[in-house]
């Protein structure tokens, strides 16, 4: 089985597993880790982006389910 | 109930009649109410060529269709006039208090027409309006006038109050209106529209209700954005210094993608907009050394000073506008940085500290925190003001301008007690602060001509602090739009945060695309720099908050707040088409006032030419007059001139829109 969750992600960001919607397709049960790795996001990239699930802080750990939305911080201009 | 009252007070200060008008329900159906409500009393009664300092200048004070709602941050007012600055329509757009206070009076807007003989304020109650002597506060400051008319006129209620310092009675027309001790609505030179008046302020202490269709089905709306929001934070052991580090990732980035826009909230929740101080600086975005310098010249010696923790260190208090959760706003202790001079001050906006910091390579924190605090007591735009400082200074720099003409001043880069003596002059218009008080388009006129190759503006409004070349459409919408130089109107990334293809049928999805391709003009370009000024002017009309407005439309839910509000059940596209109208009844006006749309094609230096041999934005250069044409033709406009074509009009005419003698 699998899941689909809406990704936000910054442009430094690898988006071919992503599609035109802006899902990504995980196996059942996924974690942020993996999800990551799916994305194929480098550790070092890791370290430069902050993950929220449902607007909330997530760890690596933290596992998904179907419909989450996952959201990578970056930065906004304004004033 | 609708949440509009379908009434507006207008105000001859030449005869001092006053008298409440009623609106047809059209007009809300078609342009809402804010931005669009002004647009249609201005258009229809302002004649062509009237002086914008003269008695035939209409000033306006409105609110938003949902302010007072069961909807939240929606409690922004808007002031229109014919702009001083640059001719055409004008708009400027504020938070605070007074928003909801003019629906509370029982109106939707509040418009004055002529000059008065002596200073007066407008006092505006449950029982009517009244015009009262203002001598006594005539020459004070904002802030203290706003003290001494609250103290005066508070019985039941403590009033809000719209009020000018001493530049707008001095007539500067890069002067603002303010409120709630340091808000101040600055753009397009209102403030001396309405010191040409002798309205010193506008005092309103009603309490009526204010309604609306649904209310059930607001709050409910309004609940989701409210959790999601008290949910979203930063934590707390991400440092400020880090922003510089990821404005460097993000200045580098090839692709970009759309993003949710609630993680915008992040950042204005801990720290407001002075969270881009150094963002702004390594990604490209913030305009450097009056345009001509990069992060290499104002490198991480200077913008470290600019931390957006050294803000929140000295902020004693948040500070909300009304119905807002987020929060962007602050008051600072400035004790220190004053000499004691002053208490505090509202922490300064991003555009006032890059405008008196990198914009001027100013790297003193103390010297910004103090040049707030005067801007916003003498009413003054601190962009328009930084800009041409800015200006000044390169002038200084080639001789144009020279130590004899500023009694003394070394007017060089970064050097802070010269620039604060400087704003000092422009204030009080004394020596060559006179000559520069009314910003750079004025002042090339009485330097000369090889003055001109220094002045950043467009139309002759000094742009925000949002770099053009890095994000072109910000180059659309600084020289295509009815009012110029105006970082506000959209974005690139705001069109990347909106998400409106979601609901908008004709709005691209932009997918996972190359940043270069934003400098390609194309028609699919177009398209979006229209749909996000559309939105925009909806934004203005319900009376938003840009940050509000950028988590995206499954956040801050307009569209169904509006129909909730007033029961009309329009789609999104039909909303949208309001802000077509809004948008081309303010290209109008402008046509109407003689203004020629391609004269607001903003400063080369603003379109790369020639382009940056260093930084983030190096050798880019944007093709603002092809991308200019091409946004008017998508709104159906005259591609060639800017003008709305005869269809366009017809469209406004049958709507009603147009009366046929104001043409």
């Amino acid at each position: 089985m699998s899941i689909k969750v809406r990704i936000y992600a910054p442009g430094f960001i690898n988006h071919d597993s992503i599609d035109q919607n802006g899902f990504i397709e995980l196996d059942d049960n996924a974690s942020v880790k993996q999800l990551f790795r799916k994305m194929k996001v480098s550790p070092i990239a890791r370290m430069f982006v902050l993950s929220f699930v449902n607007y909330e802080p997530a760890k690596m750990d933290a596992k998904l389910k179907d419909g989450d939305v996952v959201s990578l911080m970056f930065p906004i201009s304004g004033g | 109930m609708k949440s509009y009252s379908g009434k507006i007070l207008f105000v001859n200060l030449t005869t001092g009649e006053i008298k409440d008008e009623l609106i047809p329900d059209y007009v809300y159906q078609n342009l809402l109410s804010g931005v669009g409500l002004g647009a249609y009393v201005l258009y229809n009664r302002v004649p062509a060529g009237a002086d914008p300092l003269g008695p035939e200048n209409i000033l306006g004070f409105v609110s938003g269709l949902l302010t007072g709602t069961p909807s939240f941050v929606t409690g922004r007012w808007m002031v229109v006039c014919k702009s001083p600055l640059t001719g055409g329509w004008g708009d400027s757009n504020c938070g605070g208090t007074f928003s909801p206070a003019i629906k509370q009076c029982g109106y939707d807007g509040i418009f004055f027409s002529g000059i008065s003989k002596k200073p007066v304020y407008l006092f505006v109650d449950n029982k009517g309006a009244e015009l009262r002597p203002a001598a006594h506060i005539w020459g004070k400051d904002a802030i203290e006038s706003e003290k001494i008319l609250i103290a005066e006129n508070t019985k039941k209620k403590k009033p809000a109050v719209a009020v000018i310092g001493t530049a707008a009675e001095k007539l500067s027309l890069i002067s603002g209106i303010c409120n709630d001790g340091g808000r101040i609505a600055a753009r397009s030179g209102g403030g001396a529209v309405m010191g040409s008046k002798n309205l010193k302020a506008v005092v309103l202490a009603g309490t009526k209700v204010i309604g609306c269709e649904d209310p059930a089905t607001m709050k409910e709306i309004s609940k989701g954005f409210a959790n999601t929001i008290r949910k979203v934070n930063i934590p707390k052991a991400v440092p400020g210094a880090a922003l510089g580090l990821l404005g460097k990732i993000m200045g580098s980035m090839k692709k970009t993608a759309p993003m949710d826009g609630m993680l915008v909230a992040l950042l204005m929740k801990r720290w407001g907009t002075v969270s881009n101080n150094t963002m702004g600086v390594t990604s490209g975005d913030s305009p450097l050394k009056n345009w001509k310098g990069s992060v290499k010249d104002y490198n991480y010696s200077y913008y470290k000073n600019f931390n957006a923790d050294r803000f929140t260190r000295i902020e004693t208090k948040k500070y909300h506008c009304y119905s807002c959760l987020i929060g962007c706003g602050g008051v600072v202790d400035i004790k220190n940085q004053s000499n004691g001079e002053f208490t505090h001050t509202h922490k300064p906006e991003y555009e006032t500290a890059l405008a008196f910091g990198g914009l001027v390579m100013n790297k003193d924190f103390d010297s910004v925190l103090y040049i707030n605090e005067i801007m916003n007591r003498a009413g003054m735009d601190t962009i328009s003001a930084g800009g041409t400082v800015a200006f000044a200074i390169e002038c200084y720099e080639h001789g144009i301008i020279t130590k004899e003409m500023t009694g003394g001043l070394e007017l060089t880069w970064g050097n802070a007690p010269a620039i604060i003596a400087l704003l000092k002059m422009m204030i009080a218009r004394e020596g060559i602060g006179d000559l520069l008080a009314d910003g750079t388009k004025v002042a090339v006129k009485k330097l000369g001509p090889e003055s001109q190759q220094y002045a950043v503006h467009a139309g002759g409004q000094e742009p925000g602090m949002h770099d053009s070349r890095m994000d072109p459409f910000l180059a659309v919408h600084y020289s295509a739009d009815p009012t110029p130089g105006r970082h506000t109107i959209g974005s690139g990334q705001y069109y990347d945060l909106l998400h409106l293809w979601e609901k908008v049928s004709w709005a691209p999805n932009p997918g996972f695309y190359s940043k270069a391709d934003e400098f390609i003009p194309s028609e699919k370009l177009a398209l979006k720099t229209v749909a996000i000024s559309c939105y925009k002017e909806l934004t203005d009309g319900v009376g938003g908050c840009l940050f509000a407005m950028v988590t995206g439309i499954n956040h801050w839910k307009l569209f169904e707040w509006v129909n909730a509000a007033t029961g009309w059940n329009k789609t999104p596209d039909e909303l949208m088409e309001i802000g077509k109208n809004i948008q081309t009844l303010r290209q109008l006006f402008n046509i109407k006032q003689g203004v020629d749309p391609m004269s607001f094609k903003m400063s080369p230096r603003m379109a790369g030419e020639p382009p940056l041999q260093e930084g983030p934005n190096k050798g880019k250069t944007v093709p603002i007059e092809e991308m200019m044409r091409l946004h008017w033709k998508a709104y159906g406009w005259d591609e060639k001139t800017g003008a709305p074509t005869q269809e366009c009009i017809e469209n406004l005419r049958q709507k009603q829109l147009i009366v046929a003698e104001a043409v």
